[in-house]
């Protein structure tokens, strides 16, 4: 019984010292914003003598100049209400199309299944300028339809939900069709809450490809009013603006909301299992 | 077992009552009807939008590379609206001075460079102003008019001694310099706003809709 | 043939819910996607008119150059390799996370933040930190190794340096799926396999390797599509002027050289088309293999 328990000890030991070496990796480089955000200027862009750690003094106060030189609160919320919406289309349109190209039967279905995998082939700079045409035509430019437009259906989310919806055992919907359930009540009541995690895991992708996207708002949302985080950071700052620490403070305060949102999606995965796992 | 289309059929046969016909197909069919509805009153806004109410602009103005306040609603742009005297609320009049990226150096993932290409491209982008050799270097890549075209001819009569010129990539097209800039270095644009501290340039996107609104411009910036 | 033409009213009734439950996404991707895709498949068969000349149709000659340069099959080896190391430890490194992550330890959560992270970095940050990195005489790799390697500029060593930041940066996305992957899998299986006295590695092969093979092979199908479009790691550490860009740059970098900062979209078109029939040909392959290798219960 003592070898076992020691075993388990070293196992865990092994686990632990893999995974904080991983963490430390993964952590250099949003140690460096924030590290960048507090030295001087010439300290963050000087290569040769490379300072890890701020020289002359720690700048706090850099965050508090970044608050009040962009205009957060603005940006914030567009980027939230951008997000929103990106996630809710999504979902609604990913996991219809997802459960019926991994649970049902029709005819033309691997040919459609073949566009939304060649969807994810074509490089995006393609889409961009007939898009761009399509929301000016609509006269959605500086509006947050106009943001959410290209993000309504998801190549990448569809091809997910079906993944989602083949691992489901098949005993499960025949028992729901003895019932007298017809297809559409079946898939809600039934299969969708059971492909919850790849819900999940497709809410946090669509956030943060909606997050980080700065092409697509920097084209349709010119003003400062109705862009999102990436893209009024940038316009703010200019391509040839110098000052890193001011850079990097905006950068850090822009990416707490999406820590914030990823926290609360990765606490589902763990509710996941209490309401789904054992009895498939 | 499953409802098929002939069970519900019969089913509906066998009710009287209109009111519960409807609730019964109401049940079996809500995510049809809902999506089907959705679908109409979004095709039919398209449509609307499409077709009735377009609003374009007067004119797409970029200043690249400039801290200036020379934005949509400055004092240059008041001044420009005064003497065109275009109805700003029937159209826009686009000043955009957030716009970072030179030719000359590395442009590959710039964004702003990206979004100067796609406003061009959708014909959007009516001039651009940059430094001078920024502007030529811009001009190889064809994405500006060739002044020398019949379009510009206007331009050409009042401005033709200050056409800037460049060598394009593509040979096919010329192996002839073509003009791609005007010189304003001397205009109010530096006289009084500074918006670049050596050279001024001017290019026409190559498919721009209203070269005579930037005609209007240059006259604009002559005129005092 | 009276089978096929004959569909029995269930099957019917099937194929209309199936049909409703894909025409948004169908009818989403050829407005958004496809109507664009038309656009460049014409364009790729015309000579792009510069200066605010229209396009002029010159039908296969903008492919006979694609094909004949030695630059695009050059291009195509760059990605095929990128896509050799990216792809395969991207998912192994990503699942053993994973499966650590899945145990009942202490600070899940931290760490599941902290793996996440390197995605929501500015890419500015992330470029520096790299760059960094990789620098020749300053960088934190040649001063511990005490080696003096030009990790971005030989043209011999780049492409895997390349590769390391494509790791790196895409461990996080993976982790998120397979432990969404790994929710799935009902938690009595490896109750029993407790009780049969298998270990954490056994279980690993046994019961977590198999269940989550779809779950896998989404994630690779996926990786081989996103690893052989890969463009953005290619400029955010090689300059223009880098000596061994040519030996790294991808086919959509290339695309991305003409397309945009040359103008020459027709070329630009060509390419993109012929990475396109590329991958398809790599993604049919994979599907033909997802029937063995895959278990669906």
């Amino acid at each position: 019984m003592e070898s076992v328990r020691t075993k388990a000890i070293i196992n865990k030991t092994i686990v632990y010292v893999i995974l904080i070496i991983m963490a430390f990796i993964m952590l250099v480089p949003f140690a460096w914003m924030i590290l960048t955000a507090l030295k001087t200027n010439q300290e963050a862009i000087s290569v040769s003598p490379f300072y890890i750690f701020p020289q002359n003094g720690w700048h706090w106060e850099t965050f508090g100049t970044v608050w009040k030189s962009y205009n957060f609160i603005t940006l914030y919320k567009n980027t939230l209400l951008m997000i929103f919406f990106r996630v809710l289309c999504a979902c609604l349109t990913a996991t219809m199309a997802g459960y019926a190209f991994g649970r049902l039967r029709f005819p033309g279905k691997n040919l459609l299944f073949s566009l939304v995998l060649i969807q994810m082939m074509i490089p995006s700079t393609i889409f961009i300028i007939p898009q761009y045409l399509m929301v000016s035509k609509l006269g959605w430019l500086n509006t947050t339809a106009g943001l959410v437009f290209p993000g309504i259906v998801t190549a990448f989310g569809t091809y997910l939900l079906k993944t989602g919806y083949q691992g489901l055992p098949r005993d499960l919907e025949e028992a729901a069709g003895i019932d007298g359930c017809h297809i559409g009540q079946k898939f809600l009541r039934i299969m969708m809450p059971l492909t919850r995690s790849s819900m999940v895991s497709l809410g946090i992708f669509t956030a943060l490809f909606a997050f980080k996207d700065l092409m697509w708002p920097m084209i349709v949302c010119t003003s400062i009013e109705t862009t999102t985080l990436a893209a009024g950071l940038a316009k703010a700052q200019g391509q040839y603006s110098s000052n890193y620490p001011e850079m990097m403070g905006a950068a850090v305060l822009a990416i707490i909301p999406m820590i914030v949102i990823y926290v609360i999606f990765q606490k589902q995965f763990v509710e996941g299992i209490a309401t789904s796992g054992g009895k498939l | 077992m499953k409802k098929t289309f002939s069970d519900i059929r019969q089913q509906l046969s066998q009710i009287d009552s209109t009111k519960e016909k409807i609730e019964y197909i109401w049940e079996y069919y809500y995510l049809w009807i809902i999506g089907i509805i959705a679908a109409c009153c979004f095709i039919v806004f398209a449509v609307n939008r499409f077709f009735f109410s377009i609003k374009e602009n007067w004119v797409y103005i970029m200043f690249n590379n400039t801290y200036a306040e020379v934005g949509t609603n400055s004092d240059l742009w008041e001044g420009y609206v005064e003497y065109t005297g275009y109805d700003t609320s029937e159209k826009n009049v686009i000043f955009n001075n957030a716009s970072y990226f030179d030719y000359k150096e590395n442009v590959t993932g710039n964004s702003y460079f990206e979004s100067f290409v796609a406003f061009t491209e959708a014909g959007t982008l009516d001039a651009v102003t940059m430094e001078a050799d920024a502007l030529t270097a811009l001009g190889q890549s064809g994405r500006l008019t060739d002044l020398d075209s019949e379009v510009c001819a206007s331009i050409k009569e009042k401005y033709g001694d200050r056409f800037l010129y460049c060598e394009p990539y593509d040979t096919e097209y010329s192996t002839e310099p073509v003009a791609v800039g005007i010189d304003i270095s001397d205009s109010i644009l530096m006289t009084e706003y500074h918006i670049y501290t050596d050279s001024c340039a001017l290019g026409i996107g190559a498919y721009s809709q209203n070269i005579e609104a930037v005609e209007a411009f240059l006259d604009y910036i002559y005129t005092e | 043939m009276d089978k096929k033409q004959k569909m029995s009213a269930a099957a019917k009734n099937e194929a209309a819910w199936g049909y409703l439950f894909v025409a948004p996404t169908i009818i989403g991707l050829i407005v958004l996607n496809f109507y664009p895709v038309i656009n460049s498949i014409y364009q790729s068969f015309c000579k792009t008119g510069d200066f605010g000349k229209g396009n002029t149709f010159v039908g296969l000659a903008n492919y006979q150059k694609v094909i004949g340069s030695a630059e695009t099959w050059q291009s195509l080896w760059n990605t095929i390799k990128y896509a050799i190391i990216e792809v395969p430890f991207g998912v192994i490194i990503a699942l053993i996370l994973a499966v650590f992550l899945k145990n009942k330890i202490k600070g899940v959560s931290v760490f599941r933040t902290i793996f996440f992270l390197p995605m929501v970095c500015a890419p500015a940050a992330v470029a520096m930190v790299w760059k960094w990195l990789y620098n020749q005489q300053f960088g934190l790799f040649n001063n511990i190794f005490h080696t003096n390697i030009a990790w971005i500029s030989d043209p011999k060593i780049a492409w895997i340096s390349v590769a390391i930041i494509g790791v790196w940066s895409i461990i996080g996305y993976n982790m998120v799926l397979f432990i969404s992957g790994l929710q799935e899998i009902p938690g009595d299986y490896y109750e029993a396999a407790e009780i049969d006295g298998a270990t954490g590695i056994r279980q690993f092969f046994s019961i977590t390797v198999p269940l989550l093979s779809p779950t896998t092979f989404f994630i690779v199908q996926t990786r081989v599509i996103g690893a052989l479009t890969i463009f953005d790691l290619m400029f955010m550490v090689m300059d223009r002027t880098n000596v061994a860009l040519s030996k790294v740059q991808s086919v959509v970098y290339v695309f991305y050289e003409y397309s945009f900062n040359q103008g020459n979209k027709g070329y630009g078109a060509a390419l993109v088309m012929v990475l396109i029939v590329f991958i398809m040909l790599v993604t049919l392959i994979m599907q033909a293999c997802e029937k063995k290798f895959v278990f669906y219960n």
